[in-house]
């Protein structure tokens, strides 16, 4: 690691794939912090073709379950502890740690990574007074799934834009707990990634919010308590058991498995759910816009996971984007492509695939 | 389209959200399913596992928004809010 290579962020696979180039004086290792979703090891499983081509580096991959993820990279961001060359985060991260200068500013980008092919919310989020933090693997929203089979058989049709109540009434009505049919999984999971991103976009749209103009959290308002009860009652009647322990891995499973009627979550799960190597209800899922109540203002997220080179990092100098690469030309490479067939399975939460401490 | 249905939904989903108008009433944050504040980490952690208790029953909506509201109140208050 204390090569003063050159290495450079660029891509030359799928989507924004980030790959590394060097001008190295010896090998040398890039340790890289990801999450264990299935698009980022989608991500890693490209890495052979990049050592291949770039044999003067080695790719290794810490793959860490979401909350794990960002305790262990905000440590050590905030203690410039050097343990990663690349981060994967998301816009939260890249906002502040862009600002605190602890983030490599993603500057002459190669000619061929056209910046206005991004989504400007996602540019924006990423950057900070105009300098771009991060660089985008994907960008989502959240959407409802539901299966069309079961909707039909129940004589129920779903609605483009639903409300929760209506989602609450389809879920009792397609409960099955005998049959470990479940009307509605959420997320339960503990953490500001999981369970809240979730539960804040439901509150959104009883009108609710963290935080009034004068910085008071509003917990204790009627919005907030309407829409954390109905998230309870709901997923009391309707829920698989241990609901508190799904997590977006979680619930994609169980959905993959049969289980759920519907499911709210990330869009990115579209390309997963309709995988038949993955997927039992891949020819019987629908798709529609993330419930509304009283508002559809928030109701549905902006996330966005991306890759940034933090300051601590011993082969930052590297990580100047460069070519060669071929990044989205168009905004129809935004999510993961149907036709990269996953082979893979979902990784087990909390399996480390390379320690690097 | 037909091999990615669910990419109309998601690409509407994507032009409308907005984290810099992310609700109903206004706000002084930026994010839709978060607060991009520095303190938000750790405080979205404590109310996330106030939230997932009232799932397992192990406490009452009431109460965890009760505790949701301490916290979050104490914790905005040592980060020296409003700023």
């Amino acid at each position: 690691m204390k090569f003063p290579a050159k290495a450079l962020l660029v891509s030359t696979c799928m989507t924004t794939c980030m790959t590394l180039s060097a001008v190295s004086l010896g090998a040398q290792t890039l340790t890289i912090a990801t999450v264990n979703n299935s698009d980022m090891i989608r991500m890693q499983k490209l890495s052979k073709t990049f050592e291949t081509t770039h044999p003067e580096i080695k790719l290794n991959w810490v793959v860490l379950e979401e909350n794990v993820l960002r305790q262990r990279l905000t440590t050590d961001i905030a203690t410039q502890g050097g343990q990663f060359d690349v981060l994967t985060i998301g816009m939260y991260e890249a906002a502040l740690w862009g600002a605190k200068g602890w983030l490599e500013p993603m500057k002459d980008l190669p000619a061929s990574y056209n910046l206005d092919d991004v989504f400007p919310s996602v540019r924006d989020g990423l950057s900070v007074k105009g300098s771009l933090y991060a660089l985008p693997f994907y960008a989502e929203s959240s959407i409802t799934y539901y299966r069309t089979d079961l909707f039909k058989n129940a004589g129920l049709s779903m609605p483009e834009h639903p409300t929760w109540t209506q989602i609450g009434e389809y879920a009792a009505k397609l409960t099955d707990k005998s049959k470990e049919q479940y009307g509605l999984c959420l997320r339960g999971k503990a953490g500001w990634g999981e369970n809240m991103a979730l539960i804040t976009t439901l509150a959104n749209g009883y009108g609710a919010r963290w935080f009034d103009e004068k910085w008071q959290p509003e917990f204790n308002g009627p919005e907030w308590k309407e829409a954390l009860t109905f998230y309870v009652d709901n997923m009391k009647k309707s829920g698989p058991p241990g609901a508190s322990s799904n997590g977006f891995n979680e619930n994609l499973a169980l959905f993959n498995s049969g289980k759920c009627a519907i499911w709210v979550d990330a869009s990115v799960a579209g390309s997963f759910v309709t995988d038949k190597t993955q997927s039992k209800v891949a020819d019987h899922v629908g798709f529609t816009f993330a419930p509304h109540e009283k508002t559809d203002k928030g109701t549905s997220w902006l996330y966005s996971w991306s890759l940034a080179i933090p300051t601590s990092s011993k082969a930052k100098d590297a990580a100047r984007p460069s070519p060669p690469g071929r990044l989205p030309r168009n905004t129809a490479n935004w999510w993961p492509r149907p036709t990269a067939s996953p082979t893979y399975r979902q990784v087990p939460a909390s399996r480390p695939t390379a320690t690097s401490t | 389209m037909k091999a990615a249905p669910f990419a109309k939904v998601t690409l509407e989903s994507l032009k409308v959200a907005d984290p810099t108008k992310p609700t109903l009433k206004p706000v002084p944050y930026i994010g839709i399913q978060l607060v991009t504040i520095p303190e938000f980490q750790a405080i979205g952690t404590q109310v996330g596992k106030f939230f997932s208790g009232a799932l397992t029953g192990q406490q009452t909506v009431d109460a965890a928004l009760t505790a949701a509201q301490t916290t979050t109140e104490r914790e905005m208050k040592r980060a020296g809010y409003p700023k």
